[in-house]
């Protein structure tokens, strides 16, 4: 595989059960405070079991008038981003032009939220809500519309769906895309917010914990939920906060809803996304894992890394401060990644212990300020669909 | 436009159609325009391991149809082909059967909840096949196709390996969509090859496809199909491959009229 070039990544939004903030994001982080709560009345969930999620807390904007059509609440989460990344994006928008701007973020759920309070409405009424709206609410692309206008852009936009590697795969994209001259940037990243059919179908599979996820631990027993968004601006060029070295893409080929036992499909990413980094294993310093606390996924991707890196590089799972935020997951570890890198942290991979005695893996049981040069991000995904990502700090 | 090869054009070496009522490509092009859509018809997805096609809803089974099409005419390796799979709405009829059974307090299908993502057919025909090379499942609403087309170049540049895009969109939810815009099925595949890579099926290429530059017009108006086709997302699609089928040469706008306004031209192998 040929080795790439390094994208810089020159700004980002965040938003998550940890806080709406770089700051607020990092803070917990650094504190190994997770943001997962059990569920409340306030998120509207009538769940037939108990369950941790984790919420977006923070009050989110509204979308300007001529915009409200769009209103979902995963609307106001890319708005509360590009509020973030706003100096950056008229920056890069005079640099770059509109139309050679792109946009590719990932989803699993869409507007599946309004969609669902919609549908029982009509369950009880026969009729849909006056202010619901398919196209502008519950489609996959009715959030690309929307950001387009608020960001100012116009270039190649698709939304990526593939479940848990959804934010991952456009990182993908857009290089591809800058490297062979279509654009010359991108926003990339994900979106998705919380709603009882997500819960009650990962219930149905017996995937949920009834307490906080514990990954890699031998009392893991199922993951907890969570809603994210993550957008990060790609460029050809610029003053970079980290750097987009490689990334990797492959299937398991194995089954619908369980990864290969032996991470062979893992494996194949991590090692796709090195040799498209043109690195060597020993130059990664830590591994934001998927690590979900799942029976199933947690061994087998630790088998993977295992392989891949031997037993000694920092591996955490933010699974545990986030909950599994899904369509959102990759491009919101992504950047947990990119504060590792800035800031020489490795989080504390939270309810790891005790540690399943089958991992040949270094679990990092405690927050470890260090050097981070570069990190390895993993997303595995239903389908067997798996993302690596290689980050360099600057 | 310059209707010679340029760094943006790919080969085209395999057509996949299916529908209700049109169970292929050649069918299609046999002339099979006056049929009835509306019917309630269940692609066979014959080339699925029964495991995997008890696993497989009416939407995924359909793109398998169109993919099995394209991979054939194209002889193509399904273990290593890489795929994009596009769809508007995705599994929008198994998600609205898991949306329904909650909202009336029934145990939810893990099945069908497992294989009501967006990127079931995408699953279904890598662990089929046993493929372990690239794959994604996108949407771009009634650019769909225009994505998906452009996803398979930036693909076949980056990795210079056979690609087949696969776009199809289920039955419009009565529910969510009013009479006038609703839909039938549709599933439309095209096997794409990176310009110089001999097909494997030893014929020459159907002809080679080139993104047009925004702003360009069609050339080519728009198949005859019956409206309940030509109101699916992805009937710009189908008028690409009818075009293939048919070894006409020109530009195609892949919208329909309701999206960007993408056009690709293509240019029939003589």
């Amino acid at each position: 595989m040929m080795h790439r070039l390094p994208l810089p990544i020159t700004a980002y939004g965040v938003c998550n059960a940890l806080g709406a903030s770089r700051q607020q994001v990092l803070s917990a982080l650094m504190e190994a405070r997770s943001g997962l709560a059990p569920v409340t009345q306030s998120e509207a969930l009538e769940l037939p079991f108990t369950t941790l999620v984790g919420p977006i807390t923070e009050s989110l904007p509204s979308l300007p008038a001529e915009l409200s059509a769009y209103s979902t609440r995963a609307a106001g989460v890319a708005q509360l981003l590009l509020d973030q990344m706003q100096a950056e994006l008229v920056r890069a928008r005079e640099r770059w032009s509109p139309e050679r701007i792109g946009l590719f973020l990932g989803t699993s759920t869409a507007g599946a939220d309004v969609t669902e309070a919609a549908y029982r409405h009509y369950v009880a009424a026969g009729k849909l809500p006056p202010n619901y709206d398919f196209e502008r609410q519950h489609a996959y692309g009715a959030i690309l519309d929307l950001v387009k206008q608020l960001a100012g852009i116009s270039g190649p936009s698709w939304m990526v769906s593939t479940t848990c590697t959804s934010s991952g795969k456009p990182f993908a994209t857009a290089q591809r895309l800058i490297e062979t001259d279509v654009i010359d940037a991108a926003i990339v990243g994900g979106i998705d917010t919380l709603c009882a059919m997500t819960l009650t179908g990962f219930g149905s599979l017996g995937a949920l914990s009834a307490a906080q996820c514990k990954p890699f631990s031998s009392e893991r027993d199922g993951i907890n939920i969570g809603e994210a968004g993550a957008f990060l601006l790609l460029e050809r060029s610029g003053d970079a906060r980290a750097l987009l070295e490689g990334v990797g893409e492959s299937s398991d080929a194995y089954h619908i809803s369980a990864p290969h036992p032996e991470g062979e499909g893992a494996e194949l990413a991590m090692r796709g996304a090195l040799a498209q980094a043109g690195v060597e294993p020993n130059q990664v310093d830590h591994v934001n894992a998927h690590g979900t606390g799942t029976p199933h996924n947690d061994i087998a991707e630790g088998k993977a890394i295992s392989r891949v890196f031997g037993p000694h590089v920092p591996v955490a799972s933010t699974k545990g401060y986030t909950g599994h935020t899904l369509g959102a997951a990759s491009a919101t570890e992504a950047l947990f990644s990119v504060l590792s890198l800035e800031e020489g942290l490795i989080p504390k991979s939270l309810g790891a212990t005790p540690l399943d005695p089958r991992l040949e893996i270094s679990v990092a049981h405690e927050t470890l300020r260090q050097p981070v040069r570069r990190v390895v991000s993993n997303s595995l995904a239903f389908g067997g669909n798996n993302v690596s990502l290689v980050l360099r700090s600057v | 436009m310059n209707s010679s090869p340029n760094s943006r054009s790919v080969q085209v070496c395999g057509v996949g159609i299916w529908f209700p009522g049109v169970p292929s490509a050649g069918e299609f092009a046999a002339g099979a325009r006056g049929f009835d859509s509306t019917g309630d018809e269940l692609p066979a997805g014959a080339a699925l391991h029964p495991r995997v096609r008890r696993r497989t809803s009416r939407l995924s089974r359909a793109m398998v149809e169109a993919f099995e099409q394209a991979a054939t005419q194209a002889k193509l390796d399904r273990a290593s082909v890489a795929t994009v799979f596009g769809s508007a709405f995705g599994e929008s009829a198994t998600m609205l059967g898991v949306l329904d059974q909650l909202c009336r307090g029934q145990e939810l299908s893990p099945m069908n909840f497992a294989t009501s993502v967006h990127s079931a057919a995408s699953g279904a025909i890598s662990i089929n096949n046993k493929n372990r090379a690239f794959t994604t499942s996108l949407s771009a609403d009634n650019d769909t196709a225009a994505a998906a087309l452009l996803e398979a170049w930036g693909v076949l540049q980056q990795m210079n390996v056979p690609v087949i895009v696969t776009c199809g969109d289920e039955r419009s939810p009565a529910e969510f969509i009013g009479d006038a815009d609703r839909f039938e099925l549709l599933a439309v595949s095209l096997s794409l090859l990176p310009l110089g890579m001999a097909v494997p099926s030893g014929e020459k290429a159907l002809g080679h496809l080139s993104f047009a530059p925004a702003g360009s017009a069609a050339d080519l108006r728009p198949e005859e199909v019956p409206g309940s086709i030509a109101r699916n997302p992805q009937a710009g699609f189908l008028d690409l491959a009818a075009t293939i089928l048919a070894g006409r040469s020109g530009s195609v706008r892949l919208d329909r009229g309701k999206g960007n306004a993408s056009c690709v031209h293509f240019e029939a192998t003589p």
